[in-house]
């Protein structure tokens, strides 16, 4: 899974205004719900794209902290920045840096440009002596194309506007950071010099691996630049996907005006038609509900004006379109908030982080929450209950080990410990305490009652690999107050602290709702309830029920055997074995046969060497293990998100023969599937 | 410099002769506007491109008179319906700006006064040239009628300008640019603030009025993208001097002059990535220019004859003029030569 740098989840940001001596008070939703991740590697280059009042700036203040959000989160590094203590956010201001608009305004006059590297020198503490210092300034202008006898002595106005821009590239790489933020960095610098700009960019990505959040409203730049673009409409993503995918062939009615309005340099191909905003420009604090487009859309429909449109997947490689003419495809998936922290102790100490006191502080925490631990957390007002919610997560995680000792494990999907598999092999699913460890069949019911808006409840239990879990929600009773819809609704969170599931349907009312889940991993999984804001609107349900049921997931032995390729040995203690497969129909599986020791370690492998499926929506790869005796040992794959590869390392337990099933499957409704697989065997003997 | 004609009307009604405008400072003056020449037409739009310092926007205040100190212009004629210009008293300059030749600011939108109804800052102007008009009836139907042409709501009258979105604005500053017919209208810069959508409205807005008035129009920017749209011939300008002059299809198709070769080259694309053209900005002092030919330090294609020689502007074919040792007959070789590096690279 790639590990995500920047991740934003539902980012609003309210602007009020007025509201004094009786006037009447307004506010500006400057960013409505906004959702974004951008990994961690390879580095991209991120274009935020719109006109003037789309939110742009405001999502570039927010990313560099100068403002807070008014709802939603915006998680670095598996950190949520409005959570960090002074230290942390020096340790984050290190880590992202930004680049502006105005190549002069950022320099003192009067100093030689120097200066700004003694400044980012001292502030950052970045070297003890001269010399490291002159040989790191030097590689820093080298990397965007400078060097320091030409310009360290000079003043700010004997360079151009370019030079000084990639002087501030420079500045910001000699932080090391991990992204920079660069709000318009070359709208104020000439054409001709935007590409050295550009070219510093591209050379701090590919050589140094610093993404960017590249704020602009050239669309020709993040055209030649750009990796992935998000096009927005007064707060709302308009349309993203790939930059050349969506400028190439924009869908949404905005952005097909604003690409067809970018002025082509070509005398002899020229605007063909006049067009006029609608005489009113005062759209900008238009619709409350509904398409933000619609006054100037000459595509709008009656349906437009009752709720913003979702984003529509136009194609599989993450083209998205915010807007009704697509409504017969498919919608994205949805991007939940984040859970909790997904770092472990490790990774925490690998970036330099001492957050020993923190950590006790949460044991603490943890230690006096076990006996609560499985009881209902009821964590009012949603956005101050955060760091309860982390560390119920994390003693969850401390329990799922079996081991509250001194430091806390941390979640993980690596496999589950070879005793678990030889003794729990179905599994175990424990709510409220009330499911018996390896019970074949619970049914736990669990009821509660939310008391006001923003309350929201959360629930943990243990799961292993490949359990079938059904968890039904009903409402009690009414809706909340003020609530649009009665439905109850929750997010389903894995072991690892990212999204699993929704529960709930938000298009239409109703007092039931159920869902069958197959949970991919072992460990413990996070079920948060409670109404929540999603496109504007509240939902919410002041009374619910919950029930899981759980059943061992039926294994057939499938009939057949099929030794991969002739090629294993039996008994044989080393085994690197590589299969390729096409499936050629939905619905068709694979299988593959080894033999094993007990305890012998193998790593399967298994990649798409081509595209999806027709009607599926996921490229991944995806396989179930069975043991000797024909249950289910382990899950190869990962259907929460697409990916080309997949790795696993397990321990076999038991000697014997082992199968490897692989192929699309349903799950929720949807197809899952690959065209073409390999699936590499390693193994040595235990 | 030239005696040609534009293909539509042949009335020139601007005429700049030799204008060389300076910028003293203590260590000695700059040289903004290097001796330049050109002519425009009755109904024309001309762009004038070239980098930030190139002295675009000092010849537009230079034909304005609008030049500030420490700026001074040195010597120079400027010539509006054949009338020399320059040396106008200070009444006279009063009235010959906004009739003969007016003025859309760069960054306009922030030019208009906020304290200041939108209907009394373009009363103030048509009554600052006509004197106090009696009847307001009248004046309110010609304001009407400016904002019809420039695409305004009439509703805007009383408004003050920060109730207005920055196209608004903009059109606003187009419609006090036409309110007494000028013959001439140099727009500096007047769209390169706005987001592409809005842009587009004030350019196509701008064609429009000039359509419908019949006025020529100077279009000052440094975005090709949108000059390829509006205009009708391009200036070019490098370091003060005037590099090349040609109808806008020939610039985009086939620009002579090193230096326009470059700027077409750097416009990014939307239609396909290409691989980036890097280039440093002017280099040279402006106090201090090199010998020769004022683009030699950054021309790829320079050789002795560059450093000795100032390039003087010739015609490579009907209304194309270009200054380029390049195309001086002697050096039909390396003019050669140099083509072939182009359309190798």
């Amino acid at each position: 899974m790639p590990s995500p740098l920047l991740q934003i989840r539902d980012a609003t940001k309210i602007y009020s205004s007025g509201g004094f001596m009786g006037s009447s008070k307004k506010s500006v939703v400057a960013l409505d719900h906004f959702n974004m991740t951008i990994d961690e590697s390879p580095a991209t280059i991120t274009t935020i794209a719109g006109e003037s009042g789309s939110g742009k700036t405001t999502l570039a203040n927010l990313v560099l902290g100068f403002i807070k959000l008014t709802s939603g989160q915006i998680i670095f590094d598996g950190e949520d920045i409005t959570d960090m203590t002074n230290a942390q956010l020096k340790v984050y201001r290190r880590n992202v840096q930004a680049v502006f608009q105005d190549p002069f305004g950022v320099y003192n006059p009067f100093y030689r440009i120097d200066h700004v590297f003694h400044l980012v020198n001292k502030h950052f503490s970045l070297s003890d002596n001269q010399s490291e210092y002159r040989d790191m300034v030097e590689s820093g202008l080298n990397v965007v194309g400078l060097y320091g006898e030409d310009v360290l002595r000079k003043y700010p106005h004997q360079l151009s506007g370019g030079q000084r821009q990639r002087i501030m590239m420079a500045r910001a790489y000699m932080i090391k950071p991990r992204l920079i933020v660069a709000d318009e960095p070359v709208s104020m610098v000439d054409a001709s010099l935007r590409a050295s700009i550009l070219d510093a960019m591209l050379r701090l990505r590919d050589d140094h691996n610093i993404s960017f959040l590249y704020i602009t409203h050239d669309l020709s730049t993040a055209y030649q630049i750009g990796d992935q673009i998000y096009m927005l409409y007064q707060g709302t993503t308009a349309e993203r996907g790939r930059a050349m995918d969506v400028i190439d062939a924009p869908q949404h009615p905005y952005v097909q005006l604003l690409i067809d309005s970018v002025p082509v340099p070509d005398p002899t191909d020229k605007w063909d038609v006049n067009i006029s905003l609608p005489s009113e420009e005062e759209m900008r604090t238009a619709a409350s509900k509904g398409c933000r487009y619609y006054p100037r859309c000459p595509h709008r429909m009656d349906q437009c004006l009752e709720e913003q449109p979702p984003l529509y997947m136009m194609d599989k490689q993450g083209h998205e379109a915010a807007c009704y003419l697509y409504e017969e495809r498919e919608t994205a998936p949805i991007e939940a908030p984040i859970l909790y922290k997904t770092k472990t102790a490790d990774q925490m100490a690998a970036t330099g982080k001492n957050r020993a006191p923190q950590i006790a502080a949460a044991l603490v925490i943890v230690i006096a929450a076990l006996g609560l631990l499985f009881a209902v957390n009821q964590n009012n007002a949603a956005v101050s209950s955060q760091a309860t919610m982390t560390a119920v997560a994390q003693a969850d995680a401390t329990a799922s080990a079996q081991a509250p000792t001194s430091t806390p494990i941390p979640p993980t999907s690596t496999p589950a410990p070879a005793a678990e598999i030889a003794e729990a092999p179905d599994f175990l699913l424990t709510v409220d305490g009330a499911a018996d460890k390896g019970a074949l069949i619970l049914n736990i019911i669990t009821e509660g009652e939310i008391e006001e808006a923003g309350e929201k409840h959360s629930y943990s239990f243990e799961a292993a690999a490949g359990q079938a879990v059904t968890i039904k929600l009903g409402t009690g009773g009414g809706g909340l107050s003020g609530s649009g819809f009665y439905s109850p609704f929750g997010y389903l969170y894995g072991p690892d602290g990212s999204f699993a599931a929704l529960l709930g349907d938000s298009s239409r009312p109703r007092r039931n709702y159920t869902e069958d889940i197959t949970l991919t991993e072992a460990g413990s999984y996070q079920l948060v309830i409670g109404p929540f804001e999603r496109n504007g609107r509240n939902y919410g349900i002041e009374y619910y029920t919950i029930v899981f049921e759980g059943e061992a997931p039926a294994v057939e032995i499938p009939d057949f055997l099929l030794t991969v390729d002739g090629a294993a040995e039996k008994g044989a203690l080393t085994l690197n074995v590589e299969a390729e497969g096409e499936i050629e129909e939905a619905g068709e599986k694979h299988i593959y046969s080894f033999e094993a020791t007990a305890g012998q370690a193998v790593t399967i492998k298994l990649g798409t060497g081509g595209g999806g499926l027709s009607g599926s929506g996921f490229y991944s790869p995806f396989g179930y293990l069975y043991g000797p005796d024909g249950s289910f040992a382990a899950l190869l794959g990962d259907s929460s998100r697409p990916r080309r590869n997949y790795t696993e390392d397990i321990t076999l337990t038991a000697a014997g023969s082992y199968q490897f099933v692989i192929g699309p499957f349903e799950r929720n409704g949807r197809d899952y599937g690959i065209e073409y697989y390999t699936i590499v065997f390693e193994g040595s003997g235990g | 410099m030239s005696e040609q004609n534009q293909s539509g009307s042949e009335r020139v009604v601007l005429e700049v002769e030799n204008l060389r405008i300076h910028y003293a400072t203590p260590q000695g003056d700059v040289i903004a506007v290097s001796d330049i020449s050109f002519e425009l037409y009755e109904g024309e739009t001309l762009g004038l491109v070239g980098e930030s310092g190139c002295g675009k926007s000092t010849t537009a205040y230079g034909i304005l008179q609008l030049v500030q100190p420490p700026g001074y212009i040195v010597h120079g004629s400027i010539k509006v319906d054949g009338a020399e210009a320059l040396h106008l008293s200070e009444e006279e300059l009063r009235k010959f700006r906004w009739t003969g030749l007016s003025l859309i600011p760069q960054g306009a939108m922030n030019s208009l006064n906020p304290t200041m109804r939108v209907k009394d800052q373009i009363i103030d102007v048509i009554e600052a040239h006509e004197g106090k008009l009696k009847n307001k009836e009248a004046l309110r139907e010609r304001i009407f009628e400016l904002f019809q042409m420039v695409g305004l709501p009439n509703r805007i009258y009383n408004m003050y300008p920060h109730e207005l979105s920055g196209g608004m604005k903009q059109r606003v500053c187009i419609a006090m640019g036409i309110a007494l017919n000028p013959v001439v209208v140099i727009a500096d810069e007047a769209t390169s603030a706005l987001d592409v959508v809005v842009q587009r409205i004030v350019a196509q807005t701008l064609v429009k009025v000039k359509d419908a008035l019949g006025v020529s129009l100077i279009v000052i920017g440094h975005d090709m993208g949108l000059l390829a749209q509006i205009v009708d011939r391009i200036a070019v300008m490098y370091a003060g001097k005037m590099v090349e002059i040609a109808p806008v299809e020939n610039v985009y198709a086939k620009p002579l002059h090193p230096y326009t070769q470059l700027l077409i080259d750097s416009i990014p694309s939307i239609k396909e990535r290409k691989p980036l053209k890097i280039t440093e900005g002017i280099t040279h002092d402006p106090r201090n220019p090199p010998s020769g030919c004022i683009f030699r330090l950054r021309c790829p294609f320079a050789w002795e004859h560059c450093a000795e020689y100032e390039p003087l502007p010739v015609y490579v074919e009907d209304k194309h003029e270009v200054a380029c040792h390049l195309f001086d007959e002697r050096f039909e070789e390396r003019r050669a030569d140099a083509f072939a590096t182009i359309a190798n690279s």
